[in-house]
């Protein structure tokens, strides 16, 4: 069974000239439950745009977006958040820890908005991404790595269905981007969760069983350049 | 999400935002506390003050003095403040004191002082039969006792013996006028008998001498006839000569009021009935409203200050707070629970700005209170329950989570996606 079906997703934005810039269109694409997928995108590509409609943050011109056969785009935004909170997480390039707040206090704090705070289960997340000992530290007493491991129990800590990395080891040296994206896939199936990743790293893609070019998948960006990836309609 | 959940998510936040921006939150705070505290203070001592003055220990219903000013004529008899209108013939006096309405009539002579306290010549009833409050007396203490009409003591209250040194035993000048002047110094000595307890009442300011000492006080003329006539050493004093300040009344019933009220001021030309005291008091209150009215207008202002300063603090943040409103976002949280987060961050600087205004709030009742007993005798009571400690609290938070309405809503519309990451 398909766990996210997208079809006939369009998104733009508004130019300064007032014109409608179409950046996303992603005529289908779907993933199963539990598969971990990446998706190869250079910069300027759409990859968080896409990324942002699949999480629910963004909203859709047309098309669906069907995770766990609820249709994300017909629900209104605060359903959405709700969704999101519930099904879904997401692993940024720049980790996005809230400064003020220690490790656990992260943890917690993402699953605050989804079932409820458990301290149990936050302490074991933190624990098996190795930072047992660090659990009081706030993300600037911290290594980048070990940032990231916080991201990474973070974003497991609702137990998500889809867990969407946008460059997850962007920020990470090369030792330290294996370290994490091994960690990531391996807490994914230790969850059951499904994994789509976008990255532009080659050392990082080539460990997928399946991996996409964002250009094929999103016709969005076909016909220019990937600085120019955006496609200009008149509105 | 449980609504308890709900709220101490939201109360995590809060936290940690207040001690992120742990300055800006202290000065915030400071100036909700200033504003609560003198909201409350500017309510509650207005209350306690007139409730002081109008129904305070006064012990007597009314005052009969020369004719003029009844709240003149209360202000320099029961609160010893004031200068007096003039003075009424000993006559007056003994009339109204044979008057079977009559329950206790003490008469006053006033026009001297020590060290700025007040020196009243009356009757040794004053501490025989007259009671500040019912059942209580101003009894000198051990090993105290009332002075002797025909001997040169003097009973003080307990206030004087505080600040002047003065104790049984100890001797004393009388100084001429009601303001302390050391060239006016009489030459007659008077010697303390007796220190009266504390009765919180503008009695304990106050020394009280046999009223024959006023007559016999060097210098003191008396013109109870009309002309001019000094008393000699030796001589008794003619009644008609005798004059007094004023006639302390307790009457036997409030009826009795009404009546001298009606011969006296309505019919009568010589003398003035200042009844009942805590009508005049209260008519001065109303006068000097305008004063509280003001000074709530500025106790307002300044929580329209502290409103805004709990508005711009909280603004200020919004900049580098978008990136975790959009991270909050991400994690799934609604609009309404960012903004609900700003609301009840203003909400928690104004009411923890408000519990911290009671320690405004004491400080500033508590000097009010020093003040006022130092300048009256009349003790104000700062622990005195006044709905303003409670409606202030309720009414600042209110003003916070308004305050926080405005931030609250640049959080409400922040951006997620272009404030997570840069959207490529």
């Amino acid at each position: 069974m398909k766990l996210l079906e997208i079809t006939d997703l369009k998104k733009g934005f508004d130019s300064p000239e007032g014109e409608r810039t179409l950046v996303i269109d992603v005529p289908a694409f779907s993933m199963a439950g539990a598969e971990q997928a990446a998706l190869e995108g250079s910069s300027g590509s759409g990859k968080t745009t896409f990324l942002n409609l699949i999480a629910g943050i963004l909203r859709p011109d047309q098309g669906h977006i069907q995770i766990d056969g609820c249709d994300l785009t017909a629900l209104p935004e605060p359903k959405r958040d709700e969704f999101r909170a519930l099904n879904l997480s997401y692993v940024f390039q720049t980790f996005n820890l809230l400064q003020g707040y220690t490790a656990l206090e992260n943890v917690l704090l993402g699953m605050m908005f989804g079932p409820g705070p458990d301290p149990a289960f936050a302490r074991l997340l933190l624990e098996r991404v190795g930072l047992s000992n660090r659990l009081s530290y706030k993300p600037r007493q911290l290594s980048v790595g070990q940032q990231q491991r916080v991201a990474l129990a973070r974003a497991l800590a609702n137990r998500p269905k889809l867990v969407l990395a946008d460059e997850p080891t962007g920020n990470l040296d090369h030792g330290r981007a294996q370290e994490a994206l091994a960690l990531l896939r391996e807490a994914c199936r230790e969850n059951g969760a499904a994994l789509l990743l976008v990255s532009h790293d080659r050392g990082i893609l080539k460990q997928f069983e399946r991996v996409e070019e964002l250009s094929n998948v999103n016709l969005a960006g076909r016909a220019a350049p990937p600085e120019k990836a955006a496609q200009k309609v008149i509105r | 999400m449980s609504g308890l959940r709900r709220l101490a998510g939201l109360m995590l936040i809060v936290r940690r935002s207040l001690r992120q921006h742990a300055l800006s939150t202290f000065v915030t705070l400071l100036s909700a506390a200033l504003a609560s505290g003198l909201v409350m203070a500017v309510f509650s001592v207005n209350e306690q003050t007139y409730d002081a003055f109008t129904g305070g220990p006064v012990g007597f219903d009314a005052v009969l003095g020369a004719r003029g000013s009844q709240l003149q004529l209360v202000l320099n008899t029961v609160f010893h403040l004031e200068t007096s209108p003039g003075n009424i013939p000993w006559e007056l006096y003994t009339t109204i004191q044979k008057d079977p309405r009559v329950q206790l009539a003490i008469p006053y002579a006033v026009g001297d002082n020590f060290n700025g306290f007040r020196i009243v010549g009356t009757t040794e009833e004053m501490f025989s039969r007259f009671e500040y409050q019912a059942g209580r007396k101003l009894v000198p203490e051990p090993p105290g006792r009332t002075f002797d009409p025909g001997r040169r003591e003097a009973v003080i209250g307990s206030t004087v013996a505080q600040k002047t040194g003065l104790r049984v035993g100890s001797t004393f000048n009388p100084y001429h006028g009601i303001v302390f002047d050391p060239d006016k110094r009489h030459e007659e000595e008077y010697v303390v008998v007796g220190v009266t307890g504390v009765s919180n009442s503008p009695s304990d300011r106050v020394v009280w001498i046999p009223i024959e000492g006023i007559f016999r006080m060097e210098g003191h003329v008396l013109r109870g006839t009309g002309t001019e006539f000094q008393a000699k050493a030796g001589e008794q004093i003619d009644d008609k000569h005798k004059e007094v300040s004023a006639v302390m009344l307790k009457f036997k019933s409030p009826q009795a009021g009404f009546l001298f009220d009606q011969t006296i001021n309505r019919q009568g030309k010589v003398s003035t009935l200042a009844w009942p005291i805590g009508k005049v008091m209260a008519e001065l209150f109303d006068k000097i409203g305008w004063i509280n009215k003001i000074l709530g207008l500025v106790a307002y202002l300044v929580v329209a200050v502290a409103a805004g300063s709990i508005l711009a603090s909280i603004y200020n943040t919004m900049n580098e707070r978008r990136r975790e409103f959009a991270i909050l976002r991400a994690l799934g949280a609604r609009r309404r629970t960012v903004f609900s987060a700003i609301i009840l961050e203003s909400t928690t600087i104004a009411t923890l700005g408000s519990l911290l205004g009671y320690v405004v709030y004491g400080a500033i009742v508590l000097s009010a209170a020093v003040i006022v007993r130092r300048q009256t005798g009349v003790a104000l009571d700062p622990f005195k329950f006044n709905p303003s400690l409670v409606l202030t609290l309720v009414g600042m938070s209110v003003i916070g989570a308004g305050a926080g309405v405005v931030p609250a809503v640049k959080a409400y519309s922040t951006d997620v996606a272009s404030n997570l990451v840069a959207s490529t």
